[in-house]
């Protein structure tokens, strides 16, 4: 039988596309880096940044605090009282775990298992030597999974014309050997 | 429409000249237009500099890092794909030297020794380490310093030396814009072969009287591709007979053969322009890498491995085996199927040297996907970097309070598939381009030749897809 590589290969190829999208899901369902919620703010005597991944079920909080530049004391703990905008769940309190990164500052982390899209409330609060913080913001908790909707596949359409434009180009350009200019 | 002539074209776009054009073709004809981009970019730099060293230090509210790590890089690879070299053609680092050069006339001569991409490649590499090592994007203040350095290096080499020998041989950013730039879609070029033909002065080498001739080395009527053209449009402003353009090509068309270029040479035997696309491709790959969870588990065992807390060796230690070994493997495994699946008998180096420019559109889908999917998830947030800088200026809040929360340029669920896009279209691209070196080469039996490299791409691409999947880590927001 006469070997035929170019179905082979193209079949090959799709399989391994549909392979790694099918078993590959994006952890974030925002779709990258947390976002910045609160940008070095005062809250009582510390200097906060938060950044949240608001993720329906596995949402997260990021806290970073200095008090007067410096980290905080080993100590300090950060607490959020969470709450929704629209009152179906009474409100909880999740306790944040201190992680240190080589490759960042010390931050404190709090799991935050929304159940539903929508406006949430959270009210942190940062105990520790240097005293009391608190501060409240609303975050927007987003689909677990959203990588493909359908609607987003049209996103794909100017590439699929710009790749048949590209190759109907370079037939023509073969075609024509003495071309590609000069 | 003006045309190309005096070689007749391969289709009919290649005659489309956009500096014919209405509006456009005045603007580009314009003499101060590389000025006043340039100066609008170096006062971009000036404040970026400035809030830099002065400003807040968390990334994401300071202009130098959300501008040059967000926006600055998006632009980037927009204007590569869309149009060409842009951001060489705007470079604000040449600026400064418009002044000096009146006070100090560049006499030394580059070194022979040092008349190629090696240094260029070193240099490009190392960029790509400190990125990691320093945390560059999470740092205002090393973003002010690079700026910086950029100016102070950039002012040095080429006014100590004649010609732009730092623009061609060592500018990181340069070496990237150029070979990004193989596959943008237009290119500078002459409009007529025959008016070159009776040319007797050769201007667009040489200068004449208050205008410069090329300072890359390129000649027009032997330049051929983008390799090395920064789009200063000198060649264009000292032309006597108006005759060069920039005119439209077939993205990629100027890698599936093997001209003589002027002040290039043959792309072919240039081992160092090959490392150069090796590490554009390859270190695309890394740098997306170096965004996502993995990587930190792998950091963690390989400093287990070499009982380490320092973070240097052991990204070291990633960057040569995704920058060295990954690609010689790779390439090498390809190559070695090429000759015994074609019968080709052929050094493999050799074999390599050609085939590794079908990489190109892959690796520049992956900046691309990379870049973009930063730039537009992110294109908002230099409004609130603004308004916290007039409230921290001013103390009051004359553009409002500043809004966090802004953020995407598109709605996020596009992100993804946007990404898509650039990747599957970069890997289409590079399969167009190694199919048509495969037919060249075995004309008898392409798909036995393609077949290799077809593999090759789609395991990159493959890669490439799952490490989009892959959860994003917190860089870009902590400040290091």
């Amino acid at each position: 039988m006469r070997w035929r590589i170019g179905p082979l290969l193209t079949a090959t190829a799709l399989f391994a596309l549909v392979a790694v999208l099918a078993v590959g899901r994006p952890a974030s369902a925002h779709s990258g880096a947390p976002l910045l919620i609160l940008a070095e703010q005062a809250a009582g005597p510390y200097t906060i940044s938060v950044w949240a991944d608001p993720d329906v079920g596995n949402g997260r909080l990021f806290v970073e605090a200095t008090v007067g530049g410096a980290q905080v004391p080993p100590e300090t703990t950060v607490t959020a009282r969470v709450w929704p905008d629209d009152g179906h769940l009474p409100e909880a309190t999740y306790t944040g775990t201190r992680t240190s990164s080589p490759l960042g500052p010390e931050r404190f982390t709090v799991r935050v298992p929304f159940d539903a899209e929508g406006v949430w409330w959270v009210q942190l609060a940062i105990r520790g030597p240097a005293g009391l913080g608190e501060v409240t913001f609303s975050v927007t908790a987003t689909p677990a999974e959203s990588p493909f909707s359908v609607a987003s596949l049209l996103c794909l359409a100017p590439f699929a014309a710009i790749a048949a434009l590209w190759w109907w180009g370079a037939r023509r350009v073969s075609a024509n050997p003495r071309g590609t200019g000069r | 429409m003006s045309g190309i002539r005096g070689v007749r074209p391969a289709a009919e776009w290649e005659a489309v000249d956009i500096t014919a054009w209405p509006v456009l073709g005045p603007l580009f004809r314009w003499r101060h237009l590389r000025s006043a981009l340039q100066l609008l970019l170096l006062l971009v730099a000036l404040v970026l500099v400035w809030d830099g060293l002065t400003g807040p230090q968390l990334a994401p509210t300071n202009l130098a890092t959300t501008v040059t790590w967000l926006h600055y890089r998006g632009f980037v690879v927009l204007a590569l794909l869309a149009f060409g070299n842009a951001f060489c053609m705007a470079c604000p680092f040449m600026w400064p030297r418009l002044p000096l050069e009146r006070l100090v006339r560049a006499r030394l001569v580059w070194p022979r020794s040092l008349r190629s991409k090696w240094a260029g490649v070193l240099l490009l590499a190392a960029f790509l380490f400190a990125y990691e090592l320093f945390d560059l994007w999470a740092s205002p203040r090393w973003t002010a310093w690079v700026i910086v350095a950029y100016f102070a290096a950039a002012l040095t080499v080429n006014g100590l030396f004649r010609g732009a020998p730092f623009c061609k041989y060592l500018c990181p950013i340069g070496q990237f814009n150029f070979v990004g730039s193989l596959i943008s879609p237009l290119e500078i070029a002459v409009r007529d072969h025959n008016v070159c033909a009776s040319c007797t002065t050769k201007d667009c080498f040489r200068g004449r009287e208050g205008q410069r001739g090329c300072e890359l080395w390129l000649f027009q009527e032997k330049k051929y591709g983008n390799m090395d053209c920064t789009f200063c449009l000198d060649c264009i402003h000292a032309c006597p007979h108006g005759n060069v353009g920039i005119r439209f090509r077939l993205p990629g068309s100027e890698l599936w053969q093997d001209r003589l270029r002027s002040g290039v040479g043959r792309l072919w035997r240039r081992p160092d322009v090959g490392a150069l696309v090796v590490l554009f491709t390859f270190g695309a790959l890394l740098n997306a890498f170096g965004m996502v969870s993995p990587v930190y588990a792998l950091e963690a065992w390989l400093a287990g491995l070499l009982g380490t807390t320092s973070e240097w060796p052991v990204l070291g230690l990633i960057f040569v085996g995704a920058l060295v070994v990954e690609p010689a493997f790779l390439l090498g495994g390809a190559a070695w199927l090429f000759r015994a699946w074609s019968g080709r008998e052929e050094p493999l180096i050799a074999v390599i040297m050609r085939y590794v420019y079908a990489l190109v559109p892959f690796g520049m889908g992956v900046w691309s996907a990379h870049y973009l999917f930063h730039f537009l998830s992110g294109f908002w947030g230099v409004v609130p970097v603004v308004q916290n800088l007039v409230v921290e200026l001013t103390g009051s809040p004359w553009l409002g309070m500043p809004r966090w929360d802004l953020g995407p340029a598109v709605p996020v669920e596009w992100l993804n598939t946007l990404e898509l896009g650039f990747i599957a279209l970069g890997t289409w691209g590079s399969l167009l381009l190694a199919y048509r070196l495969a037919r060249r080469d075995v004309p008898q039996a392409p798909w036995r030749a393609f077949a290799p490299w077809a593999l090759l791409i789609g395991v990159l691409a493959l890669v490439d897809v799952w490490l989009m999947l892959q959860p994003m880590e917190m860089r870009g927001t902590f400040l290091a």
